[in-house]
């Protein structure tokens, strides 16, 4: 059989000849003309529904603009595509057409006029984003934000819906059909920031909360990359649906292997298909963990955020100090690390241990005293963003374990893209212990001490836990600090940040925010909440051990960190928690301030008295924090206002929680798919351990008054012979018992 | 553009035939008609010839070569006007004649539009919406777009749908000075159009090829089976069948057909439609 070449030159004058003719038919529509007013209008259907929320400035006037307008501007381009391609058969226009030139070079020439025109559709819509966002963000405004917001976000979602609605129409030729597929595709996939399938949104990916003063890179990267799989699919799909087009009369397969007879169609088509398959396969910004398993019978919903893998810890062997060099790339988003770990080995024989880290890194090497030492990367991601390394310790008394590691932090892929605690970013870097030290499983001495030389941009303003950082050297754009204090290693964030002191404690603290929101911080005066905070929780349970060396920070990090953390002498919370609607909203109740004051009181409850209790797992810091932010409120607002927001809210959640239908009928549970079996188990978590404990300790000061709780709150935290809190030492302070407790709570109290 | 079809047949797949396989050719110049009742196969036999459908059976040549072979190449020297085909409404008849042009390739193309809308009788519509015109305008402006470039095959199925008789006087006289230089080929259920103009005649009745050759022959072959009787169709002596009824100065009468003319009907000399009618109905059959 006689094999046709493609004939390139022909096809290419062609299509040249006839792309102007086809886009000057398509502006002289009346649809084109609306779908380019619909597009350039887009953007204030975003601002107007907050399709990517309010958290923050950046979200309000930049994202949500932009993915609103994507998603609006998308569906009028791709209603667009549907109504000229059916017109063109339904009209008979087609026919008249098809003798002329080939329905083949004639679908691509109508695609082509139409990207164009979607590409003029989606600048309109910029240019409407680019006043919307100089009019909102005022000084907040960055021109590089901007440019990439336009670029990942909202104009690509315009040609990949003329795509996709071509794709459709070319393939079904039903315009209903093609409408429905179209909309079942974007319902599925709208962009979702729950969920872990960030790719998964072909239209415009889900944007995290924005960041207005720390920069948003690290979305702006995920969504590069979703742009570039989906431009590759899409590509593929259209070309593959181009050879479906019927010609001679023949069907839909029978026509796609009459146009096989291009040999670079079918190969075009398959490659972009296959190279889409691929990048999807090889992304890496989030791991591969699996959704926990749900436990009806654990007080947490079963393994969810207590489980760290299967390692136990080896008793014998204890970390006496850790020494390190870390090394980022922030341009690149990458980290690479050389640990030292300094252990001492009592058992006399050699001992497994497991190294748990984040699965974006890899291990290099790992040697002992000096001694290359084999492991293995189980490459198991579980839950809470970790991995395993397994290796043995040798039997030596005294081992430094060396572990040189490099890579970029991953994302848990359960959590989606509300909880980004770690980033390095060329305009923002925040890093856990677990980046700087990874864990291993072995006990901790309780004066385990680390250090650490960080090299970071000089631009990059840097805060740490531990001692105040030391400054080592100044060279080519680049500062090398030195880092040390107490624990296995540094929690640390960087970048245009500015420092106040907060005045009115007796130990020193300092507050570290983005120096672009400064204003809006003296406006609404934070420091002195901060100092409220600080000053009442060291009246209630007792000053901080914090000294001039390592004074207590409070650090504003990313808006894409949703809540807040502590860890050592640092204290970090989202920038969400520091906008001026929020934190002056009276009627709102403050939320974002309530959220400062928690994060707060986690230096006491959690980073200088640990809570732990294995018989009630829901007892945790998080009790004590989540009651003693509950007076505070109570102090600050009034009984009326604490009680309407922390009482009533608890006791509604937990009701909720008891009558809700798979907890009455746990039989059920087992047919629920896995994703919904975990939000069940994140459910029964955040009720027990944010809602039913703090009620428990509520129910308690009921029991035995006001006065006499402080005093057993005070006793608990300044007894630092017992190692954890536990429920039952609070009742023991307290002098109450579960029963009393139980007999109050079905009082209804 | 010599175009032969070579055992050629169509079923579609729904199983139906449309054509039953025959063996045609057709003249590099001249006109051809193609008549015959809806649903005969028209449409199909113009498809098939256009490459927009893929035969069942045997094949179509252009000038030696399947039409899908040399699609370039046939599609630059083809003019169609479908059955039924669209126009795009927004633009006026020149903003839609330049665009077919540009389709086809036509370079220069503003004198072939100026001579399509001036052999189409349009050239005060040029900048007339398409939207506003009247069906027979829109009728012209199909016309006008097939006869751009001065293709050496054009195909125009059912071109007179919708004119006024002025105009399709015109058209004729058009179509038979184009099909001077070239081969056109006129599918149509209007007698009238094909007896005035063509030279040569296809009949297909229900999927099949009942004649081909010239109107004379086929008026020759109804000799003697065409009559006239008095009266109305009531009045039809047995073995014949109506074609018509007329009027004339003694009386109403009918005109009638039949394989051997009874002798109560007085034999006529037959016209084309009568001759076509015949060959439809039965009365003829030619090999």
């Amino acid at each position: 059989m006689k094999r046709f070449s493609f004939p390139w030159p022909a096809s290419v004058s062609a299509f040249v000849r006839l792309f102007p003719s086809a886009l000057a038919r398509l502006l002289r529509g009346r649809g084109a003309r609306l779908a380019l007013c619909a597009a350039a209008l887009s953007p204030l259907f975003g601002l107007a529904v907050h399709s990517a929320g309010t958290e923050t400035d950046a979200a309000l006037y930049l994202a949500s603009p932009a993915v609103g307008g994507a998603l609006a501007g998308g569906l009028a381009f791709a209603l667009l595509a549907l109504r000229i391609l059916g017109h063109e058969q339904r009209s008979g226009m087609e026919a008249l057409a098809g003798s002329a030139v080939s329905p083949l070079l004639m679908g691509c020439v109508r695609t082509a006029a139409l990207l164009l025109l979607s590409l003029l559709g989606g600048m309109a819509a910029s240019l409407t984003l680019l006043l919307l966002a100089l009019r909102g963000l005022g000084s907040l405004f960055s021109l590089r934000e901007y440019a990439c917001t336009c670029a990942l976000f909202l104009l690509p979602a315009f040609p990949f819906a003329v795509l996709a609605a071509s794709a459709l129409m070319q393939l079904t030729r039903r315009g209903g059909l093609a409408l429905f597929a179209l909309a079942a595709v974007t319902m599925a996939s709208y962009p979702a920031q729950e969920t872990g399938a960030y790719l998964a949104c072909f239209l415009v990916p889900p944007p995290s909360v924005f960041s207005s003063a720390l920069g948003n890179a690290t979305v702006f990267r995920l969504a590069a990359y979703s742009r570039f799989m989906w431009l590759a699919l899409l590509l593929g799909a259209w070309l593959l649906s181009l050879m479906t087009v019927r010609e001679h009369g023949l069907g839909p397969v029978r026509s796609l292997l009459l146009h096989s007879r291009f040999p670079a169609l079918p190969a075009c088509a398959a490659g972009l298909l296959l190279f889409g398959a691929l990048v999807l396969r090889a992304q890496p910004y989030m791991d591969h963990a699996a959704p926990p398993e749900l436990d009806l019978s654990s007080e947490t919903g079963g393994s969810y955020a207590f489980s760290y893998g299967e390692a136990e810890e080896a008793q014998p062997v204890t970390l006496l100090s850790t020494s390190s060099e870390v090394t980022l790339e922030p341009s690149l988003g990458l980290l690479s690390s050389r640990v030292v770990y300094r252990l001492q080995n009592e058992s006399g024989e050699e001992q497994p241990l497991t190294l748990s880290l984040n699965p974006g890194y890899t291990v290099d090497a790992v040697t002992a005293n000096g001694v290359p030492l084999p492991f293995a990367d189980l490459q198991n991601d579980y839950y809470v963003g970790l991995k395993d390394v397994r290796l043995t310790l040798p039997a030596d008394k005294t081992v430094e374990l060396a572990v040189s590691y490099h890579g970029s932090p991953k994302l848990p892929g359960g959590t989606g893209l509300l909880f980004i605690y770690q980033e390095i970013t060329p305009t923002y870097v925040a890093l856990m212990t677990g980046d700087t030290a990874p864990s291993l499983s072995v006990q901790t001495a309780e004066d385990c001490r680390f250090t650490a030389r960080v090299t970071l941009p000089e631009s990059m303003a840097l805060v740490s836990s531990g001692e105040t950082p030391k400054t080592l050297e100044l060279s080519g754009g680049l500062a090398t600090y030195t880092l040390s204090g107490a624990g296995r290693g540094p929690l640390l964030f960087a970048g245009d940040y500015m420092t106040l002191p907060v005045e009115g404690v007796s130990f020193p603290a300092s507050f570290s925010f983005g120096r672009a929101l400064g204003r809006l911080l003296a406006e609404i005066d934070i420091q002195s909440l901060l100092r409220d905070t600080l000053s009442f929780c060291e009246a209630m349970l007792g000053p901080l051990p914090y000294g001039e060396q390592n004074p207590l920070h409070v650090v504003m990090t990313s808006a894409h960190m949703m809540g807040g953390g502590a860890s050592q002498n640092v204290s970090f919370m989202g920038e969400t928690c520091f906008t001026s609607a929020n934190l002056a909203n009276a009627v709102k109740g403050a939320t974002d301030a309530e959220v400062i004051a928690h994060e707060l009181i986690h230096q006491w409850w959690g980073i200088a008295r640990y809570v732990l209790d294995e018989e009630h797992p829901a007892f945790t810091a998080e009790a004590l924090t989540s009651y003693t932010t509950y007076r505070l409120m109570r102090e600050l607002h009034g009984e009326a206002y604490a009680r309407e927001h922390y009482v009533d809210v608890w006791q509604e959640q937990v009701r909720e929680l008891d009558s809700s239908f798979y907890m009455q009928n746990p039989q059920y549970v087992d047919a629920l798919p896995a994703d919904a079996q975990a939000a069940l188990g994140a459910t029964i978590f955040d009720t027990n351990v944010y809602a039913r404990a703090p009620l428990s300790i509520y129910c308690a000061e009921q029991l035995i008054g006001t006065q006499a709780l402080d005093a057993a709150l005070r006793a608990l935290f300044e007894d630092t012979a017992q190692p954890f809190v536990t429920w039952q030492g609070f009742l023991d302070a307290c002098g109450i018992t579960q029963a009393q407790l139980d007999a109050l709570a079905g009082k209804g109290v | 553009m010599k175009i032969d079809m070579l055992s050629l047949s169509m079923t579609y797949p729904s199983g139906r035939m449309a054509l039953e396989p025959f063996s045609l050719s057709l003249p590099e110049a001249g006109l051809v008609g193609l008549l015959g009742p809806n649903g005969a196969g028209k449409s199909t036999l113009i498809r098939l010839m256009t490459a927009a459908l893929t035969p069942t059976q045997g094949k179509i040549l252009v000038d030696g070569v399947p039409p899908f072979q040399c699609e370039r190449a046939f599609k630059s020297n083809l003019g169609l006007l479908p059955q039924r085909f669209g126009l795009y409404d927004e633009l006026t008849c020149e903003q839609f004649l330049r665009y077919m042009a540009s389709l086809k390739g036509i370079v220069p193309a503003a004198p072939a539009i100026e001579r399509a809308l001036a052999q189409t009788n349009l050239l005060d519509k040029r900048r007339a919406r398409i939207r506003t015109l009247s069906g027979g305008q829109r009728q012209r402006v199909g016309i006008a777009q097939a006869l751009l470039g001065n293709p050496r095959l054009l195909i125009l199925d059912e071109p007179t749908v919708g004119l006024d008789p002025e105009e399709r006087v015109r058209l004729r006289s058009l179509f038979a000075e184009c099909a001077q230089t070239r081969l056109v080929l006129l599918s149509t259920h209007i007698i009238d159009d094909i007896q005035a103009v063509c030279d040569r005649l296809i009949v297909l009745s229900a999927g099949r090829v009942l004649f081909s050759g010239t109107p004379h022959a086929l008026i020759a072959a109804s000799r003697g089976h065409v009559g006239l009787f008095p009266g109305g169709p009531g009045d039809a002596p047995p073995g014949v069948r109506v074609l018509s009824q007329v009027s004339t100065a003694g009386g109403p009468c009918c005109r009638c057909a039949a394989p051997a003319l009874p002798a109560c009907v007085q034999e006529v000399e037959p016209t084309l439609e009568d001759a076509y009618l015949c060959l439809s109905g039965g009365e003829v059959t030619l090999p």
